[in-house]
Parts: structure tokens; sequence; C-alpha cells
């Protein structure tokens, strides 16, 4: 369809209105199916808003507005097009200096997606000398030379596509608004071309513009702009918004399923964001070494030692922070069975379940018996579960099975990456729940858990996600299970909630975890590529300033049973903690705006990259600590002088006595009682922490999108093992 | 201030408790009787030398149990209250008022009565030691607020069973033991405690088990540390409860031929006359005795007096041994008293006793004229302990303490002190011992950074070897005097009588049993020309106060 807005400014042009409007119809009419004239008045003294009422009283096409915000061309285009009805969008100056004819040259080049923005190029000029000089200068030396477009930017006469206008964010002068809008629309990359256009002399009224004060507006306003952007061609990491945000998300994107815009995704990790921000901190850290060492006399080997210390301080201070507010504060929100079961049926929502699967085979039935034993309508039950089409071994389990009527199988595309995030997305695009929850293959939620989440949603109506809580159902299967149970009490039942009291955006688990469907939309889903999609999304919904609570309720899943499948899935969370990292760290002052300030910044510093960190430097330490038990280099000794030795040694002792001592604890509020004592075993799970953070930060140079499968349902199976396993396992 | 409201009597018992503490304090200021014990002087050297010293850090805290001397550390690195013995006031008066409040609320919950409560805390803070220890530099009332606790959190874990307050036992357990030696017992005492309650109520095995975890671990942080140190720095695990060559030195050497418990413990007993007042004594026994025989909730009192009791019961059981030995001039040949203090410890089991017995007669028994009695005896208890204060304070002075082995007259000056003090102004290093010298680092007012003592180790070691190339003051126990025959001072022993050392040093200064060497400059640079050795090589003579190097060191040996 050929639908076009045209915005006029006006101040004071009643001479010129009645041929511009004739003029304007005659050509809009000739290709137009729809057309309508925006009159912005910017409080006219002569008399023109009350001939253009009469106007448009004689063609419904004419629709006129007295100005409402600040007086210049500028904002009258801004509220113009704030109101434009149709797709594509022109602007003209209503002193008839520029031809109305040849908009509809410039249309069709839109419409024939030529170009997204349009330019009428003013080749033939008949004003005075001095504006003529002035626009050349300004055409040939800010145009061409500073910013590079080979376009009259400064032209009154434009088409272009609405879209354009998405995400630009433009804070015009009075006179700036041509060149800041086409500059900044050539920044995000929209396409831009010309039509040659006369530029006669103007026949009625009184020019507004005043050459040299425009000009010197002008010039100073593109200076400015021009030297801002500079400075953020150099740091591109304080360059935003990123051209792939020029349009909203995508959902109908099939080819990868990534609806969200590049740069908030993590399907390329190299971007000059990163570079850029990651050579300025190292500048400003050797900059800082070199400095204090300097100033100091002491080694910057020992700096760096004294700041690990001091980071390591800091991060035990702050888990231990943390932990006081989980116990001090508690702040789950618990909905009672009696509560929950009082819900009328008629007032549940349908409620999404997405069950991704791939070679699961083996805990179908276990699906089927956990989904039935949800206390849930399931009239009111829209449960998908994803396929890959050449994982026929599912497949066929599941049509032996025999699934209950409720239960949808979406087989998915076979398209790149394979991820979870991916089948969660395809799926995504058929729910039909007003809130939605992931299940994974092995889980087993709690019976009530539908109904209390709901409850818990309409209580707390700013609540767009629901963090429920994790246990294992085989913590005595080997000493790994245990240890691993033992963290999840401890992060489930002490760190989640003190996050959430402490109001830092929280990493997500990847299943059993409740969102309000539409907020899913307006975060553009999950990121495919991220292999912890989970924890990006908890801090995505943080950006856009939406809470996550925390439900007491536990879903019961499988652990990972021994050191191989534990390191692998491990690997995968710390290697998608890193994604994470760096795909919101790509504009870190824009994130630590959005996220909601420094507090929250600090907060998730050190609760993803620093977890990952910490482990790295775990590791380096424990070899360190053995080298040292065994050779007592000198080296070693230099890097420890005293009161770095008292830190790290006070965080050494007193760290892993208090997180020993705080996994116990958790294990024992969740009255697992037999477990208590293998929590005297917790450094042994740090060294395995250590080991696979260091395999993830490997990985992420040479697989980053691997999906590493956790194997579920060894808890099922008999027979033979291997024989690192049987070392792990012990006797139920 | 609703909330403060709501523990204004325990408000009120903090302020008496900060309130008789600083009167006391400001009493022992002005009769300079803050720094008379050895022990006093030790414990602020202690804290000291970990910020100024040769050698400075956690290696000075020394293998006593550490808690006083950290807690003491900001004090004490502020000339004023270090050199006043004031340090020992401002770390110990928080935790005085915090113990007494932790009694009061102990005795309330026990007995649900307020003005019982109020009595134990009476009995407790007119007693003329409890605040003499309150105000110096010493470890027995932070042993006593530490037990307090212990014993709060413990019965309220009893009586709530809240996991909250059994860590926090736990935790208390191990601030016992690096509060003071008696502590240590708490451990096993308090551990047995939990786990007869736990079997009483019947509990699972593997809760009974996840339990003990949860409270043993906190409450082996202590005594693991307290071994860790000794390991590390003694060189025996055990040797902060003295287990090592120089302990076996010493019973081999100093132990009394004929050394018995019994009359030992006999000693004991009349300590605990000399510090709590005979009346008083019998009185906590008698009623420590009725109580536990007439009260409704037995075990919860008996956990609380057991562990009120147990610092007492180690120190006794430490009498099987030779150090621990208490002396009264009763029983002593040279009319003199020590470690009498030891007695001290169980002041809390004294006044809880007393206030829950008269609590329990108190309710038991509705008649006015029994009530009367009751009051009355209140009364006559109190007014014991009025008069035994005043005895203690105005008219004896503190002669119990001031008796002591280990005290020293601070009204006069030693000449030792007096001649460092004016000529050892230029940055000479002092070689001394610490043990039995610790009055001069105190009382010269010199930076202690300029004493080579033990506790400095390498320097030490290699100051010994040729003190004249390295000191140029050398305090050392007069040869043949009783304090050398006691005690090994290793700088008398080696050099006393060496012809070398005469040669360069010659006594400036005598006290009793101690003489002060200076070094004859001109003789040793003369000497060291003439070996061609620069005197810059020398380490007491570039005057500039740098801690000698690692490579210095080396070159020196």
């Amino acid at each position: 369809m050929k639908n076009l807005s045209v915005i006029i400014p006006i101040y004071n042009e009643i001479d010129n209105l009645g041929q511009l409007i004739n003029r304007l119809v005659d050509v809009l009419e000739s290709f137009c199916n729809r057309y309508e004239l925006i009159f912005i008045d910017d409080h006219s003294s002569d008399g023109s808003f009350g001939f253009l009422q009469s106007a448009s009283i004689r063609n419904s096409n004419i629709r006129i507005y007295l100005k409402e915000g600040k007086k210049g061309k500028a904002y009258s285009l801004l509220e113009g097009i704030e109101r434009a009805l149709f797709d594509v969008i022109g602007m003209i100056d209503g002193d008839l200096q520029y031809p109305p004819e040849a908009i509809k040259e410039m249309f069709s080049k839109i419409y024939n997606q030529e170009a997204e923005i349009v330019i009428a190029n003013r080749t033939y000029r008949q004003t005075t000398k001095s504006r003529t000089f002035l626009s050349r200068v300004f055409k040939s030396i800010f145009g061409h030379f500073v910013f590079g477009i080979n376009h009259d930017i400064q032209s009154g006469l434009k088409v272009f596509s609405k879209k354009v206008f998405y995400n630009l964010q433009l804070s015009p002068t009075k006179w700036g608004f041509d060149y800041e809008f086409v500059y900044k629309a050539v920044r995000m990359k929209w396409r831009v071309s010309s039509v040659d256009i006369d530029f006669p002399e103007r026949k009625f009224g009184e020019s507004k513009v005043r050459p040299f004060q425009t000009a010197l507006e002008l010039f100073s306003g593109a200076l400015v702009l021009r030297t801002r952007y500079l400075a953020r061609s150099f740091f591109k990491f304080i360059d935003y918004p990123h051209h792939s945000e020029r349009s909203p998300y995508n959902f109908s994107n099939e080819h990868d399923f990534l609806f969200l815009p590049e740069i908030h995704s993590a399907k390329r990790h190299i971007y000059a964001e990163s570079v850029s921000f990651f050579l300025l901190t190292l500048t400003v850290a050797i900059g800082f070494f070199y400095v204090v060492s300097n100033l100091t006399g002491i080694p910057a080997f020992v700096i760096l030692s004294a700041l690990i210390a001091a980071f390591y301080l800091l991060f035990m201070l702050f888990k231990v922070f943390i932990v006081y507010l989980a116990i001090r504060y508690n702040p789950e929100i618990k909905i009672s069975d009696e509560e929950a079961l009082a819900i009328p049926e008629g007032e549940l929502p349908i409620y999404t379940i997405l069950i991704p699967l791939y070679r699961e085979e083996g805990v179908i039935n276990q699906i089927s018996a956990a989904m039935g034993s949800i206390n849930y309508p399931t009239d009111k039950l829209d449960i998908t579960i994803t396929l890959e089409e050449y994982d026929h071994p599912t497949i066929n389990a599941i049509s032996e099975a025999g699934l209950p009527s409720h239960f949808k199988t979406l087989i998915l595309p076979d398209v790149k990456p394979k991820t979870k995030p991916k089948a969660l997305n395809v799926a995504f695009l058929q729910v039909s729940g007003e809130f939605l929850v992931i299940y994974d293959a092995e889980i087993i939620p709690e019976p009530l858990q539908l109904r209390r989440a709901f409850l818990a949603f309409k209580k707390n109506q700013d609540i767009a996600c629901l963090q429920t809580k994790l246990d294992h159902y085989n913590p005595k299967q080997s000493l790994v299970t245990r240890l691993f149970n033992s963290e999840f009490s401890f992060h489930y039942d002490y760190f989640m909630p003190g996050l959430q009291k402490l109001g830092v955006p929280l990493p997500l688990s990847g299943h059993s975890t409740h969102f309000r469907t539409e907020m899913i939309s307006q975060i553009g889903a999950w990121d495919p590529y991220n292999v912890t999609e989970d924890c990006d999304m908890g801090i995505r919904l943080a950006r856009i300033g939406q809470k996550t609570g925390i439900l007491d309720s536990t879903s019961q899943e499988e652990a990972t049973a021994d050191f191989k499948s534990w390191v692998l899935q491990r690997t995968r969370w710390m290697k998608g903690f890193i994604q994470t990292s760096i795909v919101h760290m790509r504009h870190p002052f824009r994130f630590t705006k959005e996220i909601g300030g420094l507090k929250n910044l600090l907060g998730f510093l050190l609760i993803v990259p620093g977890s990952v960190l910490i482990n790295v430097i775990n590791f380096i330490y424990w070899i360190v600590f053995l080298v040292w038990i065994f050779f007592q280099p000198a080296f070693i000794q230099e890097l420890f002088p005293r009161p770095i030795l008292y830190i790290s040694v006070f965080s050494f002792v007193l760290g892993n006595f208090i997180f020993t001592y705080l996994n116990l604890l958790a294990t024992y509020k969740r009255g697992r009682y037999d477990l208590v004592k293998y929590n005297l075993l917790s450094f042994i799970y740090w060294i395995m922490l250590a080991v696979a953070t260091t395999r993830a930060v490997i990985e992420i140079f040479i697989k980053p999108h691997h999906w590493e499968k956790t194997v579920h349902g060894t808890h099922l199976a008999n027979g033979r093992t291997f024989a690192f396993r049987k070392f792990f396992r012990m006797k139920q | 201030m609703k909330k403060i409201a709501n523990y204004w009597q325990e408000i009120v018992v903090a302020c008496l408790a900060f309130v008789t503490s600083s009167c006391m304090a400001w009493w022992l200021f002005v009769n300079n009787l803050l720094t008379i014990l050895a022990d006093q002087i030790a414990h602020l050297i202690f804290a000291r030398l970990t910020t100024d010293s040769l050698t400075p850090g956690i290696t000075q805290l020394g293998s006593w149990p550490p808690l006083l001397h950290v807690l003491m550390i900001p004090a004490s690195m502020n000339d004023f209250l270090f050199q006043s013995g004031l340090a020992g006031f401002a770390t110990l008066v928080p935790i005085f008022v915090i113990g007494t409040v932790y009694l009061y609320r102990l005795v309330f919950r026990l007995t649900n009565t307020r003005l019982f409560a109020l009595v134990a805390v009476i009995i407790y803070l007119l007693n003329p030691y409890v605040l003499y220890y309150s105000a110096t530099p010493m470890m027995e009332v932070l042993l006593l607020s530490v037990s307090f606790a212990l014993s709060f959190h413990f019965l309220r874990w009893l009586q709530d069973d809240k996991l909250y307050d059994l860590i926090i036992a736990g935790g208390l357990v191990s601030v016992a033991a690096v509060s003071r030696y008696e502590g240590l017992l708490l451990l096993p005492v308090v551990g047995f405690l939990a786990l007869i309650i736990l079997l009483v109520r019947r509990e699972k095995y593997l809760k009974i088990e996840a339990l003990a975890f949860i409270f043993g671990i906190p409450a082996v942080m202590g005594v693991l540390y307290l071994m860790t140190y000794s390991w590390i720095f003694v060189g025996h695990p055990l040797g902060f409860a003295g287990v090592g060559a120089e302990t076996n030195w010493v019973v081999a050497n100093i132990t009394p031929e004929g050394f018995t418990a019994p009359p030992a413990w006999k000693a004991l007993l009349h300590a605990s006359f000399y510090m709590m007042s005979r009346p008083l004594v019998y009185m906590g026994l008698l009623c420590g005795i009725l109580t536990v025989l007439v009260a409704r909730r037995r075990f919860e009192l008996y956990s609380v007096l057991v562990i009120l009791i147990v610092p007492l019961l180690a120190v006794a059981l430490n009498m099987l041994r030779w150090e621990n030995s208490v002396v009264v001039s009763e029983f002593s040949p040279w009319n003199d008293f020590h470690n009498v203090r030891y007695a001290l410890t169980w002041i809390g089991f004294v006044a809880v006793a007393i206030a829950t017995f008269l609590a329990s007669a108190y309710s038991s028994y509705r008649s006015y004229l029994f009530r009367g009695v009751i009051i009355c005896i209140t009364c006559l208890i109190l007014s014991i302990n009025v008069i035994f204060s005043y005895q203690v304070i105005v008219t004896n002075r503190f002669a119990v303490i001031k008796m002591d082995r280990s005290a020293s007259d601070r009204s006069t000056e030693s000449n030792i002190i007096k001649y460092l003090k004016y000529n050892a102004i230029d940055g000479g290093y002092i070689l001394s011992t610490r043990f039995n010298n610790d009055k001069y680092f105190l009382d010269t007012n010199l930076p202690l950074r300029s004493f080579i003592y033990e506790g400095n180790y390498q320097y030490f070691d290699i100051a010994l070897n040729k003190p004249w190339l390295y000191a140029e003051w050398v305090i050392m126990t007069r040869p043949g005097s009783i304090s050398q025959q006691q005690f090994f001072d290793p700088v008398t022993e080696l050099w006393a009588k060496d012809e070398n050392f005469l040669k360069y040093y010659h006594i400036v200064a005598s006290d009793t049993e101690t003489d002060l060497y200076e070094l004859d400059t001109e003789l040793v640079l003369s000497d060291a020309q003439y070996s061609g050795l620069e005197p810059e090589a020398i380490a007491n003579f570039p005057r500039n106060r740098q801690i000698w190097t690692e490579q210095e060191l080396e070159k020196l040996k």
C-alpha cells in the first residue's frame, strides 16, 4: 500500500499555504492510496492556523496541530512524526522553496526498498548569496568531511520509513534536526538515497532563518555531535544503541530463532564494544600498576597479589552479607497449601509448561508421572514437549508411552544453534498460557507449584518471574551428588533469597522458573546462543526493571552423579556465565543505568563474572599453595608480604571455614542430616569447580556455543559403571 | 526507640557495669595499681609488639590464649593507654558490660524474676576483684564474660531449641579457649552436655551426628588455632599447653618437691575466700547444692552451673601439674600470694547459685514472713559483699595482689629504667630477654622496636652470638640471683662471666636482681677497624632505626 504521512512545520506562512496544499494534494493523489498532511503550527501570528482549519474542513486528509512543545522547527517535526499514522513519512518546509512534486520520486525509492531515507539534494539555488554560501559550506564541510555523508544533510525535504525512528534517540537543537537525524540514521546502518531538486527563491513571506545565527547554531551543534561520536568511535562501549537495535525484536526470525538484537546475544563474542572496553581497562590497569609501583616502590606483581587478596576478602564478605540477609529477612514468597488449594478452578489461568527434550528416552515415563502429579486442571495446562527431528529414540519413546491428550509435541526445525534456548524460542511462538514455566526432562515439580506460582504472581503484581527452589532426588548416589546437593541447599536456601533481599539481579535457574508470558515477549525471549540462557534471562529482566521473587516451592531434579558429567555440566554453566558477562558488559555505562545503579552493577560483577574469576583464581592459588607446601620457592614469599599474607590467610582460613559451615547449615536446614558431614569435603568440590571453570575459560575460545548435553536418568540405570565412577560413588 | 525501651533493664545493668568499672579504673590509675602484676605488663606488651617491634605481626601474639592481646592491639597503639595500662580498661570495659548484661539475662531466664537477676548482677559487680580485673589488662573478666554468654545461649538452646543458639554456643566455646586456658575444658564439657540433652530428647542418630558437626566445628576452632599457632611458632602443637622442651625443663628443675594436689586444692579454696569472701563462698556452695536438689527445671540449671564452674575445675585439674600452683599466705613460707585470682573464675557460679536459690525460695512460698526473710538474707549477702569490697579496696588496697610473687612496686622507679629513659634515646638497640624483664619494655617509654628479645627470632639469635656488634645496651639477670635460679636467662647464661663481653660492656645501673650494661662504643669501633670491618656493617651503629634486611642479616652472619 502506498500510504504516506507528510509533515509540514509552519510559522507565519499564510501566503504560501494555499499553493502548498494544492501542489501537495495534487502530487500525493497522483500516487498514494492513502495520505495525510500533518501541519504543526508553531503558534503563527498571521492567521495561518485559521487558514489551515478551514482547509482541513474541505480536505479530510489535512490534520492540523498547534505546537505543544518547545519553539523551533526541529520540535515541530518530532511532534509531527509522533502523530503520523503511516509507515512512510515525508517532511517539507512550508515556504514552498522545496518542490512538493519531488516527493513522488522520493517515495518510490522507499517503496522499492532502495533506501530507508531519501533526501532532496538542492542542486540549483536561487536564494541569497550568503545563505547559498553557508549551505554549501555546511554541506561540503560537515556533510562530506565531518559526517562523511554525500547528501544534502540540511535539506528540508525528506521522505523516510517511520521504522528509522525506532531507538534513534534524537535530541536536536532548534535547527539541528536534519543533520542529527541523518547522521544517527546512517550510524544505525539505514540506507540513504537522494533525489536532485531545484531550490528557488522564496516567493511569499519572510524567511525565519537568520543566516549567521542559524549557521552558528548548526556549526556548533554539528561539531558537538561529531565530537561526541568521534569519542564514541574510539570508545565503542559508550556508543549505544547499537545498529542491531534499530528494529524491535524480530519474532519472525526462523533462520536461527534469535529474536534479540545481536548486540544482546552471545551469537558473536567479539564486538568493537567489548574490545574497546577491554583495551581501555587494560590500559588503565597497566597505568595504575605503573604509577602505584613507582610511587610506592612496591613491585607490580605484589600490588596484583594485594588486589587479589582484597577481592577475595570482598567476595567473602559479600557472600556472608547475602547469607545474613537471607537468614535475617527470609524474603521467600510463601503460599500455604490451604491457600493454594483454595483457588477456585475457574480462576486459574492457562499455564504453559515447556519441556525441551533431547536424548531423554529413558525418562519419558518419569516426565509423564511428574506432570500427572501436578495439581492443576488439565484443560488449563498447555504442555509442550519439544523434540529434535533426528532424535528418533526419544520420539519413539514418546509414541510408545502414549502421553495424555493435553501434552503437545513440537518437532523443532533443523536449524542451528542446537541449544535448549533455541528450542524454547521455537516453542514460545506457540504458547497460549498467561504464565509459563520450563521443566527439564528429569524434573519432578512439587504438585502445588503452579497454583502457588499463580497466587504469588497475583499477590505480587510487580514480580515478572518466580524462581522456585531446587533439590535433588538422588543426593546419596555418589560423593559428587552429595556435594552438589549441599551446594544447591546453600544456593537456594541462603544465596538466592539473600540476593533477592538485596535487590540485585538474580541469575535464574534453567528450569522450574515461572514467568509472566508477556514479560518474555518484552525481553525478546531467550538467547539461543547463550549456554546459560537462564542466567542471561534474569539479568535481562533486571535491565528492564522487572523483579524476580523466590517462591517457597521445591522441584526435585537429578544431580549429575559422576565427576565427568558434573564437570561437563559445570563447564557449560561457567561458559554461560562468561558469555553473559561479555554480552552485558558491552555497554557498561548503559548497563549500569539500566540495571539500577552501581549497587546492582557491583552485585552483577560479583555474582556472574566474579564467580568465574574467583574459581579461576582459586585454581591458580591452589597450585601456588601446593607448590609452596612442597618446594617453598622464594618468589611465592615475595608475592605475599606480611599485610597481604595476613589478608590472604584470613580469607583462606575464614573463607573456607565460613563456606564449608554455611553449606553444612543449609544441608541441615533441608533435613538431610546424613549429608551434613560430607560438607567437610567441600574443598574437593571447590577444586572441581576450579577445574570446570578453567575448562570453561578455554572452551569459550574453542567452542563457545557448544552445548554439552547433561545425561539424565543415571539414577535409574543399573549395571556397569566406569572405574572412575566407582571411585566417586559410595554406598547408599 | 520503642525497641530500645523494651530493653531498659539491660540498659540499666550495662550502665551500672560501665560506671563501676570506670570508677575502679580511675581509682586504680590514681593509685598506680593498674600494672602491678608481671602478667598485666606482659599482656600489654604482647599487644603492642604486634605493631611496634623489629618483627611486628602475628608472631608477637605469643602462645598464650591470644584474644586479649588481639583485642588490645588498637588501644595499645596509643602511647598513653599503653604506658598507663589503661589499654586494658579500654579493651575490657565493653566486654565486661556485655558479660554483665548476659549474666542478668541468664539469671532472668533461669528464674523469671528481674529482682534476683539484679541480685546476681550486684553480687558480681560488688566484687572488688571483678572490678579490678575489668579495669586492668588481664584475661579473667574476658573468660567470665564469655562463660556468661555461653551459658545463656546454651540455656536458650535447651529451652527454645533454636539452632542459632547452638551455633553461637559453639563459637563461644572457641572464644573461651582463646580467652584463657581454663576455657579449654569447656569444649568437652559443653559437648558432653549437648550430647546428653540430645539423647534425653531421643533424637535420631543422624540428627545428633549432624548437630555434633554444627556445634563441634565452631567449637574446636579455638583449640585448633592454639595448636596450629603453637606448632608453627613454638614447634609443638601442644606447646601452648605446656608440652615441649622448655616446659619439661621447667618442670624438671623448678617443680617443688612434695607437691601434691590436695594441699593445692585447699589453697584454691582459701584463694576463693580471698577473692569472694568466706561467707559468699560458703553461701554459693550451699545455694548451689540446694538449688540443684530442689530446682524445678533441674537439667537447665545443672547445665548452667556446670558451665560456670568449669573454669574452676580446669584450675583444679591443672593443679595436678606444677604450673598453676595457687599460693595463699597461710600456706606460704614467705607469707606471699600467687595466682590467687584463679579462684575468681567461679564467681559466676556463686552469683547464679545464690540468685537462683533465693528466687526459687522466694517464689515457692507466698507467705509475707518467708518472703521477708528471703529479702533480709539477700540484703545480708549484699551487705557482706559491700563490707568485703570496702576492706579490699579501701582498707587493704588490694594487698593480695600487691603481695603476689609476680607483683612489683610501681611507685618507685627502678635505676635501670631511670638510666635508660635518659640515656637510651639515641636509638641504640637493647638486648634483653622478655622473661622477667617486661617492666623495662613498658616503663622506659622507648619504642619496642629498640629491643632485641627472644620474640625477634633471627635478630635475637644473631645478637646473642656477638652482642657488642648489635646491642648498645644489655639487660641481664644477675648471676646467682633468685630470678636467675628460677628462670632461665640465656643472656646471663652466655655472657655474665665472659671476658670478651666484660671487655666491651660495663654496668651502668642495677636493680635488685638485674644489671644494665652499656657498650664501650669507641672500643668496638677501633676493634672493628682493626679487623677490617666497616662501621656501617655493624648493625648497632647506623642509628637510623632501619629493620635489618635479610641480606644484612646474611652479611652479618
